[in-house]
């Protein structure tokens, strides 16, 4: 075989390839929306209680949703809005999840940002938007004390008057800025 | 004067220089009082000879210089004489006219006065200065004038004439030309005259107009070049010439036309005849109009009055077709017109032209080409825009009116485009008012488009014209909800024999989809026409495919295709013998039409029922192993057939569950054993509400056979046992709501078998019971044969209730809305629950399913926001 030929032959696959890659990088692109979308279908007819969330406008990677606190818990009644930000590779990466609503908690420091080991190095592909929700809907209930961000709150924790004070205060003060 | 006296004074100056001259002199004065004396006008006779004295002074006056001199003053003679004679009765005849006018204001046949009066004293005024014209011109001959002083003389004798009629001065002024008004009249009585001359006595064929009739009934290509090529003097002369000859074969034929067209004539407005006015008398009569004529050609009056003259022929055109022409569609009315024009107004006109002694018969041929080319076209025009305004109605009629379609076409031919847009808009304006109206049947719709589609086809090949009509149809049949039922059901509906669409449907010329390919190896390619609009697809505005434009109206085939799938099912479950053959063949032609794959779940569906008949003949043959063994211990018949459906192919089915007889009940669960025989694995899922039943009640005194759906069996089943019932006990019985019960309990009330006692208390009616003719409810089938399907709307309803929850949230989460954000945001996040999802294209649908909810108080609309409650 001559020499040219092989080198002709093999620009032609590096071509092939770049093209292959920026193919599957559309189909990402693509099956991410999909998944975003059957996700959202999947939370549309599950209807999980406390729970809902949904795109901001019409871009499928921002959500806003809402979690109503677990029955029985300081946080009953009280209903937080978060946002939710998906990653274009997700779902191999976690999105980012914020309070909005200022949420006087253990694990949730002033700006929202959440300590969930979940969202963390924990993430895996398995989990959807209706699995985070559900699970800092149950984070509310049942704090992590032991790696707090908000360490006055993780103190606190044991005086529930107290706390609910300060959630009240918190809840109340966050929902006058809105 | 002062050049006269200078010219004196110069001639006497030479005179003096020679005595001879002198003498001379004397004599010619001498002469020219002698005859200026004789040449006063009033006192002038033609038929007076000339006096001995005179001529000789005449012939003295001629040598000498003077006799220029004595044409000069002999005209501002007659001019002065012109306005003695004639002003005071000009004056007059004003006056009279207007005094005419007001006193016959109210007078009903007003109209007839004035003709009369004016055609009486114009004649009179005519002749009387058609003698004076003559007395004056007659002494010019006499002094041998020259040719430019007699064309002198006609110039200024023309000149005070007409002056004088088209008086400016008060109080006539205010009058819009009250002379050119009277001459209009006056013509306009002889034409008349003359056409019913014409109308009641045909010339025969010797006469010159004759020939035109014969040309007018050749073929429509001929008559055509008569209406339209006629541009050159030898067509003409063929027209009017008198060689008769070669036309002579064509008489039967055309004396049998002419009876043919009797009846159109009739409506003619005019009838003198009646009026006790005998043949000859109009003979005579425009055997004066024709000498009227010629003094009036001497008197330059037909020149000056060409306006009046013009004006009349275009009112008589417009006339005969608002009186003849409009709504007669069926009728070649073009050709019936074109030959009146031929037959009647040029040789009219020919009359005026001809009497003309001044004319040559080349000239006069030229006038009248001029003449009838101009009227041609006008009555074109004016037959156009009468067929265009009703051309609604030319639509409605068609396929009668094709005959006023041509008519148009050959008009349209021949006019500017202008009037295709025209047509257009006229047709625009009566299709809002007279069609797209809620008060019109969607199928009228339908059809009336269809007419529309075969009628501009045939007007405009290009289908230009077509495209332009179409959008209102589009935007209107898109607020019919009904409009693609209406469509599919008569494509469904086989019964009807001449149903059109049906026929067109299968004049498939190429599926539906194909048309947006551009065939760029097609030789036969043409690029859209100048004026097509945006929307113009070439081929399917070219190709004559009725049902392909139809389709078009609808934004996309799906809407369709769910139509066909909903009614293909109620046509096939309510078959009973599970033959498919006709579904096939519809099927077949569908798939021509929308495509296979479209197609598909239509073909799936009646696949099903044939499947059934199989399914159905294992179950209840021996080869059923239960059947066998049920037949070996009684001989009981199955009385059950079953229809199979897969449920994914079909659309979702209308079922109210409800327990059937116990016997019935056993007979389901035998079916469903042998099922499981055939097609292990599967369920039978009964649609209880479906089906038919054929019953028989043998009551006391009659015997009543019916096809009625289960339930009613299922009531009247329950009735043999127990002669009464209470309404709730039934309902338990039957395990359905008593409401819906009571409501099937008037089926058999209809048909008095049941009666209600009191109470909800039923009773079956063993002996018919005498009804007042006058209570008798009609009977409908329809309840017999419900709805089984869900409607469209029903569907749609139901696909939005899945988005409801979409919305629900969308709009907890962000808050108020506009309907547009909802709809974009909807589009771009839902994931469509079905290939055809309504959502993605219908703003419309959305905004109703919107409000709905609004109406159902489950979100609250606010300055154009929607909220959640």
């Amino acid at each position: 075989m001559e020499p040219t030929s092989t080198h002709s032959a093999s620009t032609n696959n590096d071509n092939l390839r770049k093209t292959q890659s920026n193919s599957k990088v559309i189909k990402d692109s693509n099956s991410v929306l999909n998944r975003l979308k059957s996700e959202l279908k999947q939370l549309m007819f599950s209807q999980p209680p406390g729970i809902s969330a949904f795109p901001d406008t019409d871009n499928l990677f921002n959500w806003v949703g809402s979690i109503a606190g677990p029955e029985g818990t300081i946080y009953d009644g009280l209903t937080y809005k978060v946002t939710m930000k998906f990653p274009s590779d997700y779902p191999f990466s976690a999105p980012c999840v914020q309070f909005q609503t200022h949420c006087y908690h253990p694990n949730v420091d002033e700006n929202g940002n959440i300590c969930l080991d979940i969202l963390k190095d924990k993430w895996s592909a398995i989990y959807n938007v209706t699995s985070i929700l559900v699970s800092l809907q149950s984070l509310l209930g049942e704090p992590n004390i032991d790696s707090p961000l908000n360490t006055e709150a993780a103190e606190l924790w044991a005086k529930p008057e107290v706390y609910k004070k300060q959630v009240m205060k918190w809840f109340r003060e966050s929902n006058n800025k809105m | 004067m002062e050049s006269l006296e200078q010219q004196w004074s110069k001639t006497i100056l030479n005179l003096n220089q020679n005595k001879e001259g002198l003498e001379g002199l004397i004599e010619a004065t001498k002469a020219w009082s002698v005859v200026a004396n004789w040449l006063n006008p009033n006192d002038y006779d033609i038929n007076q000879e000339i006096p001995s004295d005179v001529k000789e002074n005449l012939q003295i006056l001629i040598q000498t210089p003077l006799a220029n001199r004595l044409v000069e003053w002999y005209l501002d003679v007659v001019c002065r004489n012109f306005r003695e004679c004639f002003d005071e009765k000009l004056q007059q005849w004003r006056e009279t006219w207007v005094q005419l006018q007001k006193d016959n204001v109210k007078s009903p046949d007003k109209d007839q006065i004035f003709e009369n009066w004016i055609c009486k004293t114009y004649i009179d005024f005519i002749q009387s200065i058609y003698s004076h014209f003559n007395k004056c011109q007659h002494p010019l001959i006499l002094m041998i004038a020259s040719d430019e002083s007699m064309k002198e003389f006609l110039i200024r004798y023309h000149t005070t004439l007409y002056l004088s009629l088209i008086d400016k001065s008060e109080p006539y002024a205010t009058i819009p030309s009250l002379f050119k008004e009277m001459t209009k009249v006056f013509y306009r009585s002889y034409f008349r005259k003359y056409e019913n001359l014409i109308k009641y006595n045909p010339p025969n064929s010797s006469d010159s107009s004759s020939l035109l009739l014969c040309k007018a009934k050749q073929p429509d290509e001929k008559f055509e070049n008569i209406l339209f090529a006629w541009r050159s003097r030898d067509d003409i002369n063929i027209l009017f010439s008198k060689q008769e000859d070669s036309f002579e074969n064509e008489d039967n034929s055309f004396s049998a036309m002419e009876l043919d067209d009797v009846d159109l004539e009739e409506f003619d407005v005019d009838s003198s005849l009646g009026d006790g006015m005998k043949l000859e008398d109009l003979n005579d009569q425009i055997e004066d109009f024709s000498k009227l004529c010629k003094q009036m050609h001497s008197l330059d009056l037909i020149k000056r009055t060409n306006d009046a003259l013009e004006e009349l022929l275009c009112d008589e055109i417009e006339l005969r077709v608002q009186n003849i022409c409009k709504g007669t569609f069926d009728k070649p009315m073009l050709r019936h017109s074109t030959k009146w024009l031929y037959s009647t107004l040029y040789p009219w006109l020919q009359i005026i032209f001809s009497s003309d002694s001044q004319l040559s018969r080349e000239s006069i041929e030229d006038k009248l080409v001029t003449w009838s080319k101009r009227l041609n076209y006008h009555f074109c025009m004016i037959f156009c825009d009468s067929r265009i305004s009703e051309l609604f109605d030319v639509i409605v009629d068609f396929p009668d009116s094709k005959i006023a379609i041509d008519d148009l076409i050959v008009c349209m031919r021949r006019l500017d485009k202008d009037y295709r847009y025209r047509l257009v808009e006229s047709l625009h304006k009566a299709f809002r008012k007279r069609l797209l109206i809620p008060g019109a049947g969607t199928m009228d719709i339908i059809n009336t488009y269809i007419s529309t589609i075969k009628c501009l086809r045939l007007l405009d090949s290009s289908g230009v014209l077509l495209e332009k009509i179409t959008g209102p149809f589009k935007n209107y049949l898109r607020t019919r909800e009904d409009a693609a039922r209406c469509l599919v059901s008569s494509w469904m509906d086989d019964k009807n024999n001449n149903n059109e669409l049906i026929e067109e449907l299968g004049r498939t010329e190429e599926p539906i989809d194909n048309q947006q390919n551009v065939r760029f190896n097609d030789d036969n390619w043409l690029p859209d026409p100048m004026d097509a609009g945006p929307d113009y697809k070439s081929s399917i505005f070219r190709s004559a495919d009725i049902t392909n434009l139809l389709v078009s109206l609808f934004d996309t085939t799906d809407l369709i295709i769910k139509e066909i799938q909903n009614q293909m099912a109620s046509y096939l479950l309510t078959k009973t013998d599970y033959d498919t053959e006709k579904e096939l063949t519809k099927l077949e032609l569908f798939k021509l039409r929308f495509g296979e794959s479209k197609m598909s779940t239509t073909e799936v569906m009646i696949k099903d029922i044939s499947d059934s008949k199989r399914i159905d003949s294992f179950i209840r043959s021996n080869d059923n192993p239960l059947r066998r063994n049920i037949s070996e211990s009684s001989s009981e018949e199955m009385i059950l057939h079953g229809t199979v459906i897969s449920r994914l192919f079909w659309p979702t089915l209308k079922d109210e569950d409800f327990d059937v007889p116990e016997q019935i009940g056993d007979e389901m669960i035998k079916y469903d054993e042998g099922f499981q025989i055939f097609k292990p694995r599967r369920k039978l899922q009964w649609l209880k509400s479906l089906g038919k039943v054929q019953i028989e009640l043998e009551l006391q005194d009659r015997t009543l056979e019916f096809e009625v759906a289960p339930i009613y069996a299922t009531i009247i089943h329950y009735f043999q046992q127990q002669g009464k019932w209470n309404l709730t006990d039934l309902a338990k019985k039957i395990k359905i709501d008593p409401i819906t019960l009571k409501g099937k309990m008037n089926f058999w009330s209809d048909r008095g078998i049941l009666k209600e006692l009191s109470n909800d208390e039923w009773m079956l009616l063993e002996t018919a019971e005498e009804v007042d003719p006058s209570k008798r409810v009609f009977v409908s089938n329809e309840e017999n044969c419900d709805n089984i399907i869900q409607s469209l709307a029903e569907q749609k309803a139901e696909e939005f209730k899945m988005y409801w929850v979409y919305i629900e949230n969308m709009l907890k989460n962000l808050g108020g809305m506009t309907l547009e954000k909802i709809h974009n945001i909807l589009c771009s996040v839902a994931e469509p629950s079905s290939s055809n999802s309504s959502v993605d294209n219908n703003l419309e649908d959305l905004k109703s399913f919107l409000n709905q909810m609004v109406v159902e108080d489950k979100l609250e609309f606010q300055g154009g926001l929607y909220k959640v409650k």
